[in-house]
């Protein structure tokens, strides 16, 4: 990553508000995504990760703030955007009658800068049946489709909302497998939403959490499971308890559950400092802390209230 | 280019089986003619048909089900968006599904016409049915503003949105507008040349329509609700628009105020001297005709539907109107108007009245129709009385003598039985005049007037015989007659109504002319009588005795007799030669037998049915004139001084 692609986001969102009525969908929602990185946004469904999308798309017209895409504001600028920018989009879209070829032969007269031959090869490496239409492929064929028609184009920035929502495991992986290249390749800038953890993890270098249309978070993804963490412990202290204690309160905990053996909790603020003055404690023993998985670190932030359950 | 051409094949492409279906259904046009029973003679015309439904079941359905898919289904389905996720400007996404829908349905119905259209060799046109070569074009292009409302109205419905309730209440509020204000247009005389009319509607429909399809796409984009949103409203905005103009139009058209009047006439309208009944246009070309009643003193007018003269009460209170109505050609209304809430009611007749008159105060109304005289309270329309009238090949004029009395005067002979121009078919009866007893519901005989006897001479020209005929002026009062002569009878006669008895006879020659005369207000009478210098004034007194003769400039051939302007005035036009126009109009002092020359000012002359009534001397309907200007004018006899009335056309432009 260049010093310039860190300083110049290639996704710049500043106080984004979406409304349905009275349904608010993005609630001032700000974030950055440096240019090269993968960003993967993360979020329940009806969290707003699909208006989040549509608004950078140019398909959605925010209520209020501000939002770049390469130095462009999407509405406005949407067509002209679109020629540097690769979607996959959660449903597949594509007309049902026409087959791959066709897809192909129809998008080459859009972009300017279009890879008949290496769309051509992915469906033939993701074993897409050219000239089956697209209504007739399976679902796992649709998503590659869609994957194959977004980097023929060669984009600056790759936008995939939910794309490997009902694949199979074997074409996840090979979606997956390509963005990879891809990033390798190019040094595409990726947004993804998703509700794969465990495949977004592989690739995802930064991370964005939305709960109620609200951004609860914004970050690299090893800073964000390094300060996460599931800590086990022994307690002998029973004056000054909160509800479930405060002697993790330095490490923000976002929940504790009192088991037969002791607590265990997650915590948001863990360091190795922290983690060692907690443990030297009087009445804490036999406390050790582990790492969490990006699913693990969603489920606590997005799954319940803090301190929710003990 | 490339990009607009790719969005519109695809659309193409996607419904590519329609044209194979279109060729099976040519082919099928080709096959009819030889099924049993169709006459050979008749292939072509039978072929032509065929194809034409056909090509319209095509239109039709294909403009429908296209028109509903072309976006209302991507938007439903979430497939749109592909489109937009592309580099693909909104205004091309529209223009090219446009383009690509509605030229499938076109080529689709073009297979099926016209191959058969083109082998029956008058391409585009119906063999044999001689059907103007346009209409198979219209009803084929009839799928175009199907296809848009297929279009429009499968977004609606798709998106759920609220705004399918006003969608639904202006589709029933914008009909219901036009209804009000095309109904008021056509009760008001409003007329437009169909063919503009219809290609305007068609136009501003077919403008809306391809308006808000860019909206809905433009600014919904993947967003159906919001594009239903901006679909509707522009849909709404411009057809309300659209409807607000054409009402403004069609109120300017046909109310466009009387001082806007560019050609106008006008006549009193009854015994009151007030009110003028007033009929013009406002348009250069003289095109739409607008009617008023006019009160010349306060300068109160009042829209008229289109129709004849009306008649006011003597004491001004509410006018009678006969008018067509206007959704049938067929049916007459009389409306009685009360001159001053405006309010009015309307009864209908069998037929155009021959007839009508109110009573001074305007509370009854007495009418003559197919020989029958009804005599209505108003405004409650209460029948009071009625009966028939003298059978007699004459028309009857119902006149008040008293509220409870009307006289049932012979005004005019009809010449022919059938009521046509042409060789009279009747010989000349002596008419009756007779007298409605409205309490009693009788009708009581009261003189024969004798025309029969009046000496026909010969006729010396060759050409169509006519015959004679007469019109039967009654005075003021009733109780005198001036029987004047037209076709082949050139004399007037005095006559004492209750009696029959001729009192002054003023007779002329197929040489010298006719001679033609008219009461004034007091009762004596004036008749232009043919003398070898051309035509004098007669002023006749109530008994029939020759007051005075005023000598008319020589040469005059047709006198026109005007308004009894005051003062002993009376205006008088007069024509020399051959000319049928009066067009030198002079102020005959009947006193002293003066002259005045009116210079170019045409004055509204009175005609016979206006002869029957008799405002008074110097009212202001009978300061009527004309200008040059063809401004209807108010003349001051004194001073020669004119207050237009109306706009006029300024001569030369």
């Amino acid at each position: 990553m260049t010093d310039a692609a860190t300083t110049t986001p290639a996704v710049r969102v500043d106080g984004l508000t979406v409304r349905y009525g009275r349904t608010i969908a993005l609630d001032a929602v700000s974030l950055d995504v440096p240019t090269g990185s993968v960003f993967a946004l993360l979020g329940r469904n009806g969290s707003g990760k699909s208006s989040l999308v549509r608004c950078l798309l140019g398909q959605q017209k925010p209520e209020a703030g501000r939002l770049e895409l390469l130095g462009s504001e999407p509405w406005g600028k949407r067509s002209r955007l679109m020629e540097r920018v690769g979607v996959v989009p959660e449903e597949p879209d594509a007309p049902r009658e026409m087959t791959p070829r066709q897809l192909g032969a129809f998008c080459a007269h859009l972009y300017p800068s279009w890879e008949a031959k290496g769309y051509d090869a992915r469906l033939s490496r993701f074993g897409v049946p050219p000239a089956t239409p697209f209504g007739r492929l399976s679902k796992g064929q649709k998503g590659l489709t869609q994957l194959s028609l977004a980097l023929a184009a060669s984009p600056e920035l790759l936008l995939l909302d939910d794309p490997t929502l009902g694949l199979d495991p074997v074409a996840r992986h090979a979606f997956f497998d390509e963005i990879v290249t891809e990033l390798a390749d190019r040094g595409t800038t990726v947004i993804l939403t998703t509700h794969d953890l465990a495949g977004v993890e592989r690739i995802a270098d930064r991370v964005g959490i939305l709960k109620d249309g609200r951004l609860l978070l914004c970050e690299e993804t090893e800073r964000l499971k390094s300060r996460f963490r599931s800590i086990r412990y022994r307690s002998e202290v029973t004056e000054g308890r909160t509800e479930f204690g405060n002697e993790l309160d330095e490490m923000d905990p976002l929940r504790a559950k009192v088991r037969g053996w002791g607590i265990e909790s997650v915590v948001a603020g863990y360091s190795d400092e922290r983690f060692n003055r907690f443990a030297a404690r009087d009445g804490i023993t036999d406390a050790e802390a582990s790492p969490l998985s990006l699913e693990e670190v969603f489920l606590a932030v997005a799954g319940e209230e803090k301190g929710a359950a003990r | 280019m490339k990009r607009f051409a790719a969005v519109a094949l695809r659309e193409i492409a996607a419904r590519r089986f329609v044209l194979p279906a279109a060729g099976a259904a040519a082919v099928i046009a080709f096959l009819v003619p030889l099924l049993p029973g169709v006459p050979g003679d008749q292939a072509d015309l039978t072929r032509g048909i065929t194809a034409l439904i056909l090509a319209c079941s095509f239109g039709l359905g294909g403009s429908l089900l296209v028109g509903a898919s072309v976006v209302g289904r991507e938007l439903a389905e979430r497939r749109l968006s592909f489109h937009f996720s592309h580099p693909l400007p909104a205004p091309i996404v529209w223009g090219g599904k446009l383009a690509g829908g509605l030229a499938l349905v076109l080529l689709a119905e073009l297979v099926v016409f016209l191959p058969a259209a083109a082998v029956s060799g008058q391409f585009p046109g119906l063999p044999g049915l001689g059907l103007d070569a346009r209409l198979p074009w219209a009803i084929l292009l009839s799928a175009v503003p199907l296809f848009l409302f297929a279009w429009l109205g499968s977004v609606a419905l798709r998106s759920r949105s609220p705004w399918l309730i006003a969608d639904l209440a202006f589709l029933v509020a914008l009909p219901a507008v036009l209804f009000v204000v095309g109904r008021r247009f056509l009760r008001f005389g409003g007329w437009v040349d169909p063919g503009p009319a219809a290609a305007t509607a068609i136009g501003v429909l077919l403008a809306a329509f391809i308006a808000a399809t860019f909206a809905q796409v433009v600014v919904g984009r993947t967003d159906a609700r919001r594009g239903h949103g901006a679909q509707s409203l522009v849909l709404w905005g411009l057809l309300l628009a659209a409807t607000a103009g054409g009402a403004l139009w069609a109120e300017r058209t046909i109310d466009p105020g009387v001082g806007r009047l560019v050609r106008a006439w006008a006549q009193p309208s009854g015994p009151n001297g007030d009110w003028a009944f007033v009929q013009g246009s406002a348009r250069k070309d003289g095109a739409g005709g607008t009617n008023y009643l006019l009160n010349l003193r306060t300068g109160q007018s009042i829209l008229l539907p289109l129709g004849w003269s009306a008649t006011v009460s003597a004491d001004g209170s509410r006018a009678a109107y006969v008018h067509v109505s206007p959704f049938s050609k067929e049916k007459i209304e009389l409306e009685a108007i009360d001159l001053k809430t405006g309010d009015s009611v309307t009864l209908g007749l069998p037929d155009w009245p021959e007839g009508v008159d109110l009573t001074a105060d305007g509370r009854r109304l007495a009418v003559v129709s197919q020989g029958l005289c009804s005599v209505v309270e108003l405004p409650s329309l209460r029948l009071l009385a009625s009966a028939r009238v003298p059978s007699s090949p004459w028309t009857y004029e119902p006149r008040f003598v008293a509220p409870d009395t009307v006289r049932l005067h012979p005004l005019r002979m009809l010449r022919r039985s059938d009521g046509r121009s042409g060789p009279a078919t009747r010989a000349v009866e002596d008419p009756e005049v007779a007298e409605l007893h409205v309490a009693k519901k009788s009708v009581t005989s009261l003189a024969r007037y004798p025309i029969a006897s009046i000496a026909i001479p010969a006729r010396k020209q060759k050409g169509v015989d006519s015959g004679p005929t007469f019109i039967l002026l009654p005075s003021s009062d009733l109780s005198r007659v001036l029987v004047v002569g037209f076709g082949t009878a050139p004399s007037v006669r005095l006559l004492d109504a209750a009696s029959g008895r001729v009192l002054a006879s003023v007779d002329g020659s197929e040489e010298l002319g006719r001679p033609t005369g008219v009461f004034l207000a007091d009762g004596r009478a004036v008749v232009a009588e043919p003398i070898p210098e051309g035509r004098r004034l007669v002023l006749l007194s109530t008994d029939g005795t020759r007051i005075s003769e005023i000598a008319l400039p020589a040469g005059t051939s047709r006198v026109r007799f005007g308004s009894e302007m005051g003062e002993g005035n009376l205006s008088v036009g007069v024509a020399a030669g051959k000319s049928t126009e009066a067009n030198d109009w002079y102020l005959v002092n009947l006193e002293d037998g003066s002259l005045r020359p009116l210079g170019e000012k045409l004055l509204a002359y009175r005609f016979w049915p206006s002869g029957l009534t008799f405002p008074p001397p110097g009212s202001p309907v009978t300061h009527l004139a004309f200008d040059t200007d063809q401004r209807l004018v108010l003349l001051d006899p004194k001073t020669l001084a004119t207050t237009p009335i109306t706009r006029g056309r300024p001569a030369g432009k």
